[in-house]
């Protein structure tokens, strides 16, 4: 299991290339902090499962952007069926990286399904996903990196990481604010 | 099995499915067929009929087809707009869609309008994503957004989905719609907390089930409880009851959300979709 701090820029490499949704938890914060809190995420803190249907939707609507989804296995195992939605529309855009940690952390690190049986990058070549990877040692960051670049498919990269909450870094829990952040860097409206 | 007219024409294979001569990029429309001349009353389930390519063909060329319903020959001799007339004892009038499977209560023409008018709407008001779980009071909604090129026709495993979607859709500065029937309001609870913290613009149109006349028990708890559980997520419900109704709430459906941004819901009601017989 690696950590989580070290391991994420290693894979996403450029995270100003991505419009990137983190969903909430230690997810959102790893993201804060590697790309400085940047107007073009859209940080969750609530909502679970909502994190891949809003990439997707996103990717669809931002064809020529590079569209990335940042969370971890509690948030993602809330939603597997998105992953069979992602897959038959198959924007090749769209890359999702789940952080698993086998542990929900925010509702006191109970062990989570993939903590016991559940292997999150199966389940995803199950649904229909092409492009899939499992990162367990700092060897296979550098092809997981390339394959979050790659257009042709969706692509899914689970990173095994180790349990424990990433030290704090501010970001907005106002939704609002953010979706008008978000669109305002992006689409240059007020509203 | 949904009885269809098979044009049969040169150029095109007899016998094969019209979703295959679909497929080959002709222009189709959906019409009604009627007993005789003259009268209105459907009887025929959803017909497609297959016209050739602009460039090959002009509106007024003569097609033929077969109605397997009624086993007999339908022939049109003349497309002026609205009315193609036919030989025989056949009337094609072109009115949108008329859907009557087994036991459902028969629509007039006049009320099998507005799934095409409110296609035609959304897609002129540059709602270009359509998300829903198959339904049968969306099939002619979800039939049209798969055959436009133009369009994502997203089909979801849940409608939950469909909310996190919409919301994504928005960042992205497109325009989207959820389809759904009563039953999957319930699913999308905790997904529209999204929506009301984030104030998104949020557009739904729901066919109700649990409604007026319905014959199928298990749909009454939810459909009596999509409004106190829309409500109570800030979601603000139009019901639209008859067919003169649909397109003047759907625009100011549309208009609260896009402009007002809000998150409406336009609920098809049992009265104007019908009830099926169990």
């Amino acid at each position: 299991m690696l950590d989580r701090s070290e391991i994420l820029p290693l894979v996403i490499e450029r995270p100003d290339d991505y419009l990137i949704i983190a969903g909430l938890g230690n997810a959102a914060t790893d993201v804060a902090r590697l790309t400085k809190d940047a107007a073009s995420v859209y940080p969750l803190g609530g909502a679970m499962g909502a994190a891949v249907p809003m990439g997707l939707g996103l990717a669809l609507a931002q064809p020529d952007r590079h569209v990335l989804v940042v969370t971890g296995d509690g948030e993602l195992l809330m939603n597997l069926g998105v992953l069979a939605t992602a897959a038959v529309q198959d924007p090749g855009n769209l890359s999702i990286i789940c952080l698993d940690n086998e542990h929900n952390c925010l509702t006191g690190q109970q062990r989570s399904h993939t903590g016991y049986c559940t292997d999150i990058e199966k389940v995803a070549v199950g649904a229909g996903i092409r492009n899939t990877l499992t990162v367990e040692s700092h060897a296979t960051a550098s092809a997981a990196a390339k394959l979050i670049q790659m257009d042709d498919h969706v692509s899914l990269v689970v990173i095994k990481v180790l349990v424990g909450d990433s030290p704090h870094y501010p970001h907005s829990l106002d939704a609002a604010v953010c979706r008008q952040r978000f669109r305002s860097d992006l689409l240059g409206v007020a509203r | 099995m949904v009885p269809t007219v098979m044009l049969q024409r040169s150029g095109l294979v007899a016998g094969r499915a019209p979703r295959s001569l679909l497929l080959e990029s002709h222009e189709w429309k959906v019409v009604m067929l009627s007993a005789k001349a003259g009268s209105r009353r459907p009887i025929c389930s959803v017909i497609e009929i297959m016209k050739a390519a602009p460039r090959s063909r002009s509106a007024r060329t003569p097609w033929r087809g077969h109605c397997a319903h009624l086993d007999t020959a339908v022939t049109s001799r003349r497309y002026t707009g609205q009315t193609l007339e036919s030989g025989g004892d056949v009337n094609a009038t072109e009115a949108g869609t008329a859907t009557r499977v087994a036991g459902t209560i028969a629509m007039e023409p006049s009320q099998a309008d507005w799934p095409h008018q409110i296609y035609a709407s959304l897609r002129a008001k540059g709602v270009s994503h359509f998300c829903y779980v198959p339904d049968a009071g969306h099939r002619v909604l979800i039939e049209l957004a798969q055959a436009d090129p133009e369009v994502d026709a997203i089909p979801l495993t849940c409608e939950e989905e469909g909310i996190g979607i919409l919301a994504g859709v928005d960042l992205g500065g497109g325009k989207a719609v959820l389809l759904m029937q009563s039953s999957g309001v319930g699913n999308c609870i905790n997904m529209l907390s999204l929506i009301k913290h984030g104030h998104f613009p949020l557009l739904t149109l729901v066919t109700m089930r649990g409604d007026f006349g319905e014959q199928n028990p298990w749909q009454y708890a939810m459909g009596q409880a999509v409004e106190p559980v829309l409500h109570a997520m800030g979601v603000i419900t139009l019901r639209a009851n008859h067919k003169e109704e649909v397109i003047p709430m759907l625009d100011a459906s549309f208009n609260m959300v896009h402009s007002g941004r809000q998150a409406v819901a336009l609920l098809l009601t049992q009265r104007l979709i019908g009830a099926k017989k169990f």
